[in-house]
């Protein structure tokens, strides 16, 4: 590959083809709840109807957002199942682990920011910015699942619990999802894809590999870590 | 002929020639209706007339004259409306009035421009009579016969306080259900907001429940209620809540029935249709001893955990209890996660901004770290 200066650049493997696929499908399952889901909590709105419409009505929206539902689901369960079995899987899970380095690079990171005072922190395999939201999404999807799961037999819940439970699950699977949406789009999305010179996007969740010149800046501790062949 | 002769001559004979002209003038511009109608009175007028049909249905046929003189038709006669009459004895049993005669648009009776008799035409009392129910109304069972008076007159049958009884004279268990419901109650009390039967169902153009085209068909139902229960203005009056349509708008129930699924409940599901009663009312079928058995109409089984928690719930007020702590907990840490994502951003795209002033300072052209 190469850059707009013509100089050569390498390319570092960053996500195996079966991550990327987990990637894929967890988007996939993502979009569609979200479509289905933000369709349901905003029907007033006439791009809401639309989107119900396209969906085949009030029935049609339901199995769209459970087939959404069901393919979550398969994503957490093989993520949990590829921990346990996946040294790969255990080596990142591993690095996801926030620790207090990370307060001090992300302390670093605002000082260096505001006032230009000292270096940029050399990150590892995953910046403190990606754990937070990491461990956010698995928190997320979590209450998701449960909520989502009194939500999806309305009668079997309400025989096995008082009505205001599910109205708390309601209000909690609703306002959750817009705070994960909201921490996907928009944080998520800067953080990967648009700063740090990855716009328009960081091509890693397609090729498995970004540039070794943003990698070295961006997960400069994981570079060296490389470079002395001694990986995270 | 002195003056004296002259008024003994008018004495002895021309006075009563005097006094036929005198009434043939006043006979002759009410026509011969009017004469008609001395001799239609003349059978009809007498109290008690009555004739026992061959089934053994006994007809009442007095006619109290003056009351068709009060009546909006007071300029009309016997034979205008009965207008198949035309012998006496009558050789044939006269037919029912078809109002239809003066009251279409364009007549030139004097009948009013509406198109009230197109509406009856399409609905389910309408479409009975035209079908050969003898039971079906036609105009006259509501508006009455000769004593018809308009709607505004309190004295009047299809005056709203009186449409009950009207209604009531077919419709007798429904009547029932209705006097003794919370509507039925507010209107003997003189409550003039108090819906009447055609204050959901409408006048001419009723229609059954299973219509797509009625007000009161299960898609529609929503939106009649709403009519009088989303007006702040009515409902404070009598300590009910405007809100319960918006919230009943946002239950799943109320979006399924917005995308027309009408197995969905409506307010009639759960509140009934006619014998509605507020919740503390032990009868009432939204009282919480009551709600199993109302939400078991659609979900067999239901239990009394159906009855713990607030049906109309509304998380954007402090009566839904930890509904709306949560839902402000949530958004206020949405927006606050807005705000820190937006003060990330900014940092990012300043310090971008100032390394790169800072290498044109310098000279420099190589591109700058990427990161952070």
């Amino acid at each position: 590959m190469s850059r707009s200066d013509g100089r050569s650049v390498g390319m570092v493997e960053r996500m195996t083809l079966c991550q990327r696929v987990v990637h894929g499908v967890l988007l996939l399952a993502i979009l569609i709840l979200v479509l289905s889901g933000l369709a349901l909590a905003y029907h007033g709105h006439a791009w809401a109807h639309a989107l119900i419409a396209m969906m085949g009505g009030f029935g049609g929206r339901a199995f769209v957002h459970r087939t959404g539902a069901v393919l979550l689901l398969l994503v957490g369960v093989y993520h949990l199942v590829a921990s346990v079995v996946s040294a790969r899987y255990q080596r990142d899970l591993h690095s996801s682990v926030p620790r207090p380095a990370d307060v001090r690079a992300g302390w670093a990171a605002f000082l260096y920011r505001t006032l230009g005072k000292g270096q940029p922190p050399k990150y590892g395999h995953y910046t403190p910015m990606q754990k937070f939201q990491y461990w956010l999404i698995v928190l997320g999807c979590l209450v998701m699942s449960l909520s989502g799961a009194v939500l999806w037999s309305p009668k079997a819940s309400l025989e096995l619990f008082p009505k205001s439970f599910s109205d708390l699950m309601l209000v909690i699977h609703s306002s959750q999802a817009q705070f994960v949406f909201i921490l996907l789009i928009a944080w998520h999305l800067w953080d990967v894809h648009l700063a740090g010179g990855n716009f328009p996007m960081n091509p890693a969740w397609l090729t498995g590999k970004m540039r070794e010149d943003l990698f070295k800046a961006q997960h400069g501790a994981e570079w060296d870590d490389m470079r002395k062949g001694t990986k995270e | 002929m002195t003056r004296r002769g002259v008024s003994t001559a008018l004495r002895r004979g021309a006075l009563p020639v005097f006094a036929v002209v005198l009434a043939w003038a006043c006979l002759v511009p009410l026509g011969v209706s009017a004469q008609e109608d001395v001799r239609c009175l003349s059978c009809h007028g007498k109290p008690g007339f009555r004739k026992t049909l061959p089934s053994g249905k006994v007809l009442e046929l007095f006619v109290d004259p003056g009351s068709l003189r009060l009546s909006v038709h007071k300029e009309k006669h016997c034979v205008d409306c009965h207008a198949d009459v035309s012998e006496v004895p009558h050789p044939n049993l006269p037919q029912k009035v078809n109002c239809r005669r003066c009251h279409f648009s364009g007549n030139t009776a004097g009948a009013p421009q509406i198109e009230k008799y197109l509406e009856f035409e399409q609905s389910v009392h309408g479409k009975a009579l035209a079908a050969g129910n003898t039971k079906a109304p036609a105009c006259q069972d509501c508006h009455g016969d000769h004593f018809i008076l308009p709607g505004s007159d309190p004295r009047s049958q299809v005056q709203r306080t009186n449409i009950p009884q009207v209604c009531g004279t077919c419709h007798l268990k429904i009547f029932a259900e209705y006097e003794a419901s919370v509507h039925g109650k507010a209107l003997s009390k003189g409550v003039t907001d108090a819906p009447v039967c055609t204050s959901c169902h409408g006048e001419h153009n009723i229609r059954g429940p299973a219509d797509m085209a009625s007000s009161v068909n299960a898609g529609h139902v929503a939106n009649t209620c709403a009519r009088c229960h989303s007006k702040v203005v009515i409902m404070e009056k009598y300590g009910v809540k405007a809100e319960q349509v918006a919230t009943y708008e946002e239950s799943f129930h109320g979006i399924a029935n917005e995308f027309g699924v009408l197995t969905a409940a409506n307010c009639a599901s759960c509140h009934t249709a006619h014998d509605i009663l507020p919740a503390n009312d032990p009868r009432s079928s939204v009282n919480p001893a009551n709600i199993p058995k109302t939400c078991g109409k659609c979900h067999p089984g239901a239990n009394a955990n159906f009855a713990k928690g607030r049906i109309h719930i509304n998380a954007k007020d402090k009566s839904a209890g930890i509904v709306y702590w949560v839902a402000l907990g949530f958004k206020i840490l949405t927006l606050s996660t807005l705000a820190g994502l937006f003060i990330h951003i900014g940092l990012d795209l300043y310090r971008k901004a100032r390394n790169r002033k800072k290498r044109q300072d310098g000279g420099e052209t190589e591109r700058p770290e990427n990161r952070p």
